[in-house]
């Protein structure tokens, strides 16, 4: 008998939540400091950068969480991480086409 | 002639006058310094151990130095002088700052062992101040002399030969010795001094501010506080009572800990740069507007660093003590200034230069029953006519001593105050602004004082842009042309003849023309009433779109009539600037479309493309040339406990020989493929889904095989870990067959090794792996062409995940009721008797739980 257990791994999951988070909170903070739409806030092009950040960690995720469950230890835990990991890629995937529309409109200014 | 070319000098000189430095005094006008002459004189006496033995007095200096080392492109130059005093008065050098900054913090950290003086005497060290300060021709703004004590003047030994030069006698009772200290400080001199005069004088001659810093013990002893009393009284007359005969200019502090000296320290170094205190709140709560902003300093306590906010740029400070420099293009945007902090600002100083000005020069008009002034805040820019507003100042002005009523008018940017009462007299108005946010008293930040001229002529009104200020694309933009009587004049009436066409251009010279105003009326006339606005419909055509900054001027004549109808040209084809208007071109939906699909797809496609080219990087075969391969027959034999539903093999090697080196071979291919002798092939299975993962392909000739790891395919080939090394793969032949068969039946096989095995070692491997695979041929799924894995004795339920084959782990599963082998070789002809021996070197060969995949039907 062995009480070792296998969970599903955190710093992926971690990665990915700050990717989303640094990801949709630059959106209010570069409409902010946008003064016009001539101009090209540097957040927009960061903020996109780092959603397609949080879609890497989601795979990074989905990888290490794949090759983890195929251990007989594996336990899914009750916030169910798949779900959350989930959640947060699309998230920060959607923050980054605000970003990309912010870029875009720039672009087709110039 | 001789004054006109006096004045002509007078002019040049000014202009060719490098930067200086405002000193404001109080009541009086700016004194401006071209260098800042600093003395930090520090107390070297004994008693030093014993209040400050920790050296903070050191701390403090170096912020001092640091303080009054910022390069900033309009500040004065400092000159510091570092000097020390006790018994006696020691100058340790002078040094300009920012050149000699590290110079001059190594010489205060000298000072921490600098406190063997046996006497502390005041009076040596305001005269040998003196004669620092005497020689230098500056004003007393500009000259600072900041005092560190420990509080005490102190005279243990009277007879020393530097304090016998002030003529000090013999005392013991400390009134008496308090008096013969004021005497010699702020005279009359007693008959026994030896100085020329009293001290009090050699400063004021001198000529500058003392900051005296005093730092005591939180808990002074008896002999202390004697001390403090002896000489606080003189110290009280000095720089306390400002009316009292014996007052100097400057100021005394008394702290009791490090942090309050660090800050007193790092007060007066900005006050002799000249900066103004401002509440703390003004800056973390963006009541500042950049364009009268030349530097900021503050300190911060907690945190890590603070971020200033100013126009595009961001400035990222970090230390105890911050000093940012406002450049000309900070000035030039107008825009907040804040400062984000997850510590707490303490000691906020700024340099403000703004301006308070009259927007047009107002005109009293004798006729007029009310004049109407506009009055723009902002900095030092003439051309900035558009004002702060009450978000961040709050404005005060008297009209000869009567308060007036400000108000913001937000559309023209601008505060308007009516002169209400007409008048042949000239009016003094006066007016001061201070700045809104913290809870310290309000600082004035401008002031305006004008004596209004009564005139005959009326003023003309003033113009002004109403309509959007940003637009997008080209097309024409309504709006109208604000006119604004300044004085009401009852019966007389305004009117205004705008240019039918009014070129409007970019900010920036390259720009030209960028947009056409054209009113729709260009004449009208209005009553002259002092603020009542009336509009000119105009259109403002934009005829080529461009990313720009658009001004917009209007040349306009004005005519006043008055109520006799006598007519007074007011303004002739003068041009104004009225609005600034943001262009901004229409987006091409197609690049918008283009570009926003680029980023959007590759913002998906990029990780996947990443993750799939990771996989084949990471996921091939192991290397060909670390493994070598053993082919080899193998007798498949009925197990004794196979039932007619459940049947199982015992495998061994034909014939029983001792392994030879020699029948070794090695293993042919590359790491996307092996090929290997009798027929079998690995090949690498790389994946199209990034997610999944990369696997090995393996079959054999005949097209049927079992292998001692993966999983069994319906073709008959197997599906095993990327990282197949050490197996055992076993070509069936014609499977279909097996049961007619001979028993046993003997088939081809091959057995994959890792090199550096001995040959012992290697049989012993080989024996585990023939008996691992051997249950794995049963004989139903061999009669199906297939075989398939064990069934485990038990399989797991409840909260683990359904465990995958051996994918990913590459441990072959083990033999849950493998049968022993007899003691002898070969032993596949003799009945087992109980279960084989586990070799040594696999003493855990998995997990036995495994779930066996259902075999394949036929």
């Amino acid at each position: 008998m062995t009480s070792r257990t296998v969970g599903p791994p955190i710093t992926p999951l971690v990665v990915l939540t700050i990717a989303t988070i640094a990801t949709v909170v630059a959106i209010p903070i570069a409409l902010h400091r946008s003064t016009s739409p001539a101009d090209l806030e540097i957040l927009n092009p960061v903020g996109w950068l780092l959603g397609v950040g949080a879609v890497l960690a989601f795979i990074w995720f989905r990888k290490q969480d794949d090759a983890a469950s195929a251990d007989r230890h594996y336990v899914i835990p009750r916030w169910n991480p798949r779900a959350v990991a989930s959640v947060l890629a699309l998230a920060g995937w959607l923050a980054s086409v605000c970003h990309a529309y912010v870029i875009a409109d720039f672009w087709a200014r110039r | 002639m001789s004054a006109i070319l006096a004045l002509v000098i007078a002019v040049v000189a000014a202009a060719m006058t490098p930067p200086v430095h405002a000193q404001t005094t109080e009541g009086g006008e700016p004194v401006r310094c071209e260098t800042q002459h600093v003395l930090l004189l520090l107390d070297e006496s004994g008693s030093l151990r014993r209040t400050d033995p920790e050296g903070k007095r050191v701390e403090a200096a170096t912020v001092l130095v640091e303080a009054l080392s910022p390069q900033e492109a309009d500040r004065p130059s400092v000159s510091l002088g570092i000097a020390g005093f006790g018994t006696s008065y020691h100058e340790y050098g002078k040094f300009v700052l920012p050149t000699d900054r590290d110079r001059a913090i190594a010489e205060v950290a000298r000072f921490r062992e600098r406190h063997d003086h046996v006497n502390t005497d005041y009076v040596t060290a305001l005269r040998a101040a003196s004669a620092h300060f005497a020689p230098i021709e500056a004003p007393l703004e500009c000259k600072t002399l900041l005092w560190f004590t420990d509080g005490s003047h102190d005279l243990e030994r009277p007879d020393d030969p530097a304090s016998q030069a002030s003529g000090y006698t013999l005392l013991t009772n400390p009134d008496d010795i308090t008096r013969q200290l004021e005497a010699l400080v702020c005279g009359p001199l007693p008959q026994t001094a030896l100085l020329p005069q009293p001290v009090r004088e050699e400063v004021v001659a001198a000529g500058f501010r003392t900051h005296i810093n005093e730092l005591q013990s939180a808990n002074p002893g008896a002999r202390e506080r004697e001390l403090q009393g002896i000489t606080r009284p003189v110290l009280d007359r000095l720089v306390r009572r400002p009316g009292d005969s014996c007052a100097i200019p400057g100021e005394w502090t008394t702290v009791t800990d490090a942090d309050a000296l660090v800050s007193r320290f790092f007060v007066a170094a900005q006050k002799a740069l000249g900066k103004q205190p401002i509440p703390c709140a003004v800056l973390t709560d963006g009541h500042l507007r950049s364009d009268v902003v030349h530097s900021l300093a503050f300190r911060l306590q907690g945190g890590t660093g603070a971020r200033l906010e100013l126009g595009d740029r961001r400035v990222e400070a970090a230390g105890r003590a911050i000093d940012v420099d406002v450049t000309d293009t900070d000035r030039s945007q107008r825009s907040i200034v804040k400062v984000n902090t997850a510590g707490r600002l303490t000691d906020c100083f700024a340099d403000l230069r703004a301006d308070l000005r009259f927007k047009e020069p107002p005109v009293l008009y004798e006729g007029a029953s009310a004049t109407a002034i506009d009055l723009v805040l902002a900095g030092q820019e003439p051309a900035i006519t558009d004002s702060i507003g009450p978000d961040l100042v709050e404005l005060r002005a008297t009209a000869d001593g009567a308060p007036l009523v400000l108000a913001f008018d937000h559309e023209r940017r601008v505060w308007t105050a009516t002169l209400s009462a007409a008048s042949s007299e000239p009016v003094e108005l006066k007016a001061e602004a201070s700045l809104v946010g913290g809870a310290e008293p309000a600082r004035v930040l401008a002031r305006l004082e004008a004596t209004l001229e009564v005139s005959s002529t009326p003023p003309a009104p003033s113009l002004s842009w109403k309509g959007p200020e940003e637009f997008e694309g080209e097309g024409v933009i309504g709006g109208a042309i604000r006119l604004t009587p300044q004085i009401s004049v009852e019966g007389a009436e305004y009117c205004v003849t705008v240019a039918p066409e009014s070129i409007v251009r970019g900010t920036d010279p390259d720009d030209g023309a960028v947009a056409v105003l054209r009113p729709s009326e260009p004449r009208a006339c209005f009553p002259a009433i002092a603020n009542r606005s009336i509009d000119l419909p105009a259109e403002l055509i934009v005829e080529e779109e461009a990313n720009v900054l658009a001004v917009v001027a209007v040349e306009y004549s004005a005519v006043f009539r008055d109520p006799s109808g006598t007519e007074v040209e007011v303004a002739a084809e003068e041009e104004r600037d009225i609005a600034r208007i943001s262009l901004v071109r229409s987006p091409d939906r197609t690049r918008e479309i283009l570009v926003l699909s680029g980023l959007v797809t590759s913002s998906a496609l990029l990780p996947l493309l990443l993750l799939w080219l990771l996989n084949a990087r990471i996921g091939r075969l192991a290397d060909p040339t670390s493994l070598v391969a053993l082919p080899l027959d193998i007798s498949i034999a009925r197990s004794p406990w196979s039932s007619d539903t459940d049947s199982s093999y015992v495998l061994s090697r034909v014939p029983e020989e001792p392994i030879r080196l020699a029948d070794l071979v090695r293993v042919d291919g590359s790491r996307q493929r092996w090929t290997l002798a009798g027929g079998f092939e690995v090949k690498r299975r790389l994946p199209l889904i990034p997610f999944a993962n990369p696997s090995a392909r393996i079959s054999c000739a005949s097209g049927r095989l079992v292998s001692s790891v993966g999983q069994p395919r319906k073709d008959g080939t197997v599906d095993a870990p990327i990282r197949v090394g050490e197996c055992l793969l076993i070509d069936l032949g014609d499977i279909a067959t097996i049961e007619e068969a001979v028993d046993p039946h003997v088939v081809p096989a091959v057995f994959i090794v890792h090199q550096g095995l001995t040959v012992g070692q290697l049989e012993e491997v080989l024996s585990v792996a023939l008996q691992r695979t051997g249950p794995l041929i049963s004989h139903s799924s061999a009669r199906r062409g297939a075989s398939r894995l064990h069934k485990p004795s038990g399989t797991t339920e409840g909260h683990h995940d359904t465990p995958t084959p051996d994918a990913g782990q590459g441990a072959p599963p083990a033999p849950p009721r493998a049968p022993e082998r007899p003691s002898g070789a070969g032993g596949h002809d003799e009945p087992p008797t109980g279960p084989p021996p586990v070799p040594p070197r696999h003493p855990d060969p998995g997990p036995p739980e495994r779930v066996p995949p259902p075999a394949p039907p036929r």
